[in-house]
């Protein structure tokens, strides 16, 4: 018999109120980690976007939202393109078409469904770098009908090297499926720039273009120079994009606190108000313990016993129901099999994210059974043993 | 040796004062057997809690085994509670939750006992009191009488010098209140230990070493050596 196996038999005896409680908490976590980690995933996405175009100026319609390096919308003449290798400290510019699935009511998914990408396919290398870009299969051949998916796609849709897809009405050959690390590769179509413009109907016009630079050249000049001289472009820095993101990232970081803080505080409370309600029906056991020579110490093991298993219980029920929660989400977003995201449960569900909750929850539970128990065990034991119930 | 010097303790309720003990002295051989009677409200149960260091006198002290117990620390009193005191309450005080053997267990527990060691001298100490068939009831499966047995079992369990017992038969019927006083008999004859009963019942005092009487706080020896 362990002093501390008596918070087990506690348990038992009050079975109901303790499987409220765990229940109680195990939704309060579930619904953390269900926010944490659609905006952790959110984040992870605007991130990699992050990675994309450094030291290069995207140029967009004046009009559009641009997360990073992305466009939302809008479209320019492809002629830019011409005018834009003019401009003095220009190296490059790279046409491109950007199309991101857009859901009924106009809102992005967290999980974008697929991203369609067109640009001339010589310059496949400027969207990321080689190390990201594994290819099974090759590169399109013909560029008006054959593109790359990624590997996410091509699982769903039970997709190999060679297959037909009919994309928008048109049938066309898988030519290579890119395999690699990236999120937004692995949702994406990327095929010619003409095809793209055919598909999307967007003929003689791009949504975006990238500008490389000469060496030595500042951006924000050279961005400067072609809002001068163009006056429907925003000529876009990193830094300027990071700005925006920057914000983007610092709202999400906000709301995550305030779940984070809220969350905490209503697991706290209900340990507490459990605790409050065990320690008020044991405070004759307490006390009987204390006359046959317990230290004070040994109680408040019992009770941070009680209130960790309570904590681990809750918070691990939480995790698996809140991940659980994210991944049909995630699926309902998207429209992608959720089969695809339970694969992917890890990457949704990380284990840092698996360890901070846990870790905090039971601390959160432990600090709020333990300090009503510090103030019951100020009792009178001798006018407690003699007392009635 | 258990003695009390000058021992009183009062209670204070708002403005109200109330002395539950008025200067008690009273001395217990070891080994003795020893009654303390009188009526409800005389200050036994106040006295016993007393001499167990569960509460702390107003003014006098308690010496046990000469070492004057007013000035130890809270953690030297818990010591000597656990490991020289055997305390059978009134109100009998088994953990709910915990089975009868679970119960004997736990002042070994609190010891750090070993659990094999701990489960085998439970389960000799629930047969000496006759519960061996009964270890794994939990408090509500039993009778009274059976609970009063458990509790004497448990006040033995660290093998104490000392068994304080309060109104051990209070609750119960003459039959098995008479089991209870020759069970601790029985304790006391086979190991020896001082044993101190508190009791309104005047039937126990007849094989006591010493018998003292108590009435609103006061105490009084009527057998054995001054």
């Amino acid at each position: 018999m362990r002093v501390t196996a008596i918070c087990i038999r506690n348990f038992k005896r009050r079975k109901l109120r303790t499987v409220l409680c765990i229940s109680e908490i195990a939704i309060a976590v579930a619904f953390l980690v269900g926010v944490s980690a659609l905006t952790s995933r959110m984040t992870a996405i605007i991130k990699e976007m992050n990675t994309l175009f450094e030291d290069e100026i995207i140029v967009v319609s004046r009009d559009v939202i641009v997360i990073q390096g992305f466009p939302i919308g809008g479209s320019i003449p492809e002629r830019i393109i011409d005018e834009l290798k003019r401009i003095e400290g220009v190296e490059e510019a790279i046409p491109m078409l950007f199309n991101l699935d857009l859901k009924v009511g106009g809102t992005s998914a967290l999980f974008p469904a697929n991203v369609s990408i067109g640009l001339p396919l010589e310059k496949l290398s400027i969207l990321f770098p080689e190390s990201l870009l594994i290819i099974e299969g090759q590169l399109p051949l013909d560029k008006y009908e054959e593109i790359l998916i990624g590997r996410s796609i091509a699982d769903q849709y039970s997709l190999s090297v060679g297959s037909i897809v009919n994309f928008k009405g048109m049938n066309l050959l898988v030519s290579g499926i890119i395999r690699g690390p990236s999120i937004i590769m692995s949702r994406s179509i990327i095929m010619s720039l003409e095809l793209a413009q055919k598909i999307h109907k967007y003929e003689g016009q791009i949504s975006m273009a990238v500008v490389r630079l000469k060496p030595n050249i500042a951006a924000n000049v050279v961005a400067n120079k072609i809002e001068g001289e163009f006056n429907y472009v925003m000529a876009l820095t990193e830094n300027e994009r990071n700005d925006v993101a920057n914000s983007i990232f610092n709202e999400i970081s906000i709301w995550h606190h305030i779940t984070e803080i809220f969350t905490m505080v209503v697991s706290g409370i209900l340990v507490a108000t459990v605790e409050i309600m065990n320690l008020s029906e044991s405070r004759r056991d307490f006390a009987t313990l204390i006359a046959i020579g317990s230290s004070k110490m040994s109680l408040i093991k019992i009770v941070a016993a009680e209130t960790f298993l309570i904590g681990f219980l809750g918070g691990s029920l939480g995790i698996l129901f809140g991940g659980l929660s994210a991944v049909i989400l995630a699926s309902l977003h998207t429209n992608i099999p959720i089969i695809f995201f339970i694969w992917g449960f890890f990457d949704i569900i990380t284990p840092h994210l698996i360890g901070t909750v846990l870790a905090l929850n039971i601390f959160i539970c432990i600090a709020s059974g333990i300090l009503p128990a510090i103030f019951a065990l100020k009792i009178n034991v001798s006018a407690t043993l003699r007392s009635e119930y | 040796m258990i003695e009390t010097q000058n021992l009183t303790k009062i209670y204070q309720i708002n403005s109200l004062m109330f002395v539950a003990l008025n200067n008690v002295n009273l001395t217990i051989e070891d080994g003795e057997f020893a009654v303390i009677i009188g009526p409800s409200g005389a200050g036994k149960t106040t006295l016993l809690n007393l001499v167990g260091l569960i509460d702390k006198p107003t003014s006098g002290d308690v010496l046990l085994d000469g070492v004057k117990t007013a000035l130890l620390s809270e953690k030297e009193r818990r010591e000597i509670r656990l490991l020289k005191i055997g305390f059978i309450f009134q109100t009998i005080n088994l953990l709910p939750q915990l089975t009868a053997i679970e119960n004997v267990e736990i002042p070994m527990a609190l010891m750090k006992l070993p659990s094999d060691k701990q489960r085998k001298r439970a389960i000799k100490l629930l047969e000496s009191v006759g519960l061996g068939d009964k270890a794994n009831r939990l408090p509500r499966q039993l009778s009274v009488g059976e609970m009063r047995r458990v509790a004497i079992a448990r006040a033995l369990a660290n093998d104490p010098k000392i068994i304080l017992a309060d109104e051990p038969t209070g609750d119960l019927d003459l039959k098995t209140g008479m089991e209870i006083i020759n069970l601790l008999h029985s304790i006391h004859e086979k190991s020896g230990r001082t044993v101190v009963v508190a009791t309104h019942d005047k039937s126990i005092v007849k094989a006591a070493d010493r018998v003292y009487f108590m009435r609103n706080g006061r105490i009084k020896l009527l057998r054995g050596r001054v």
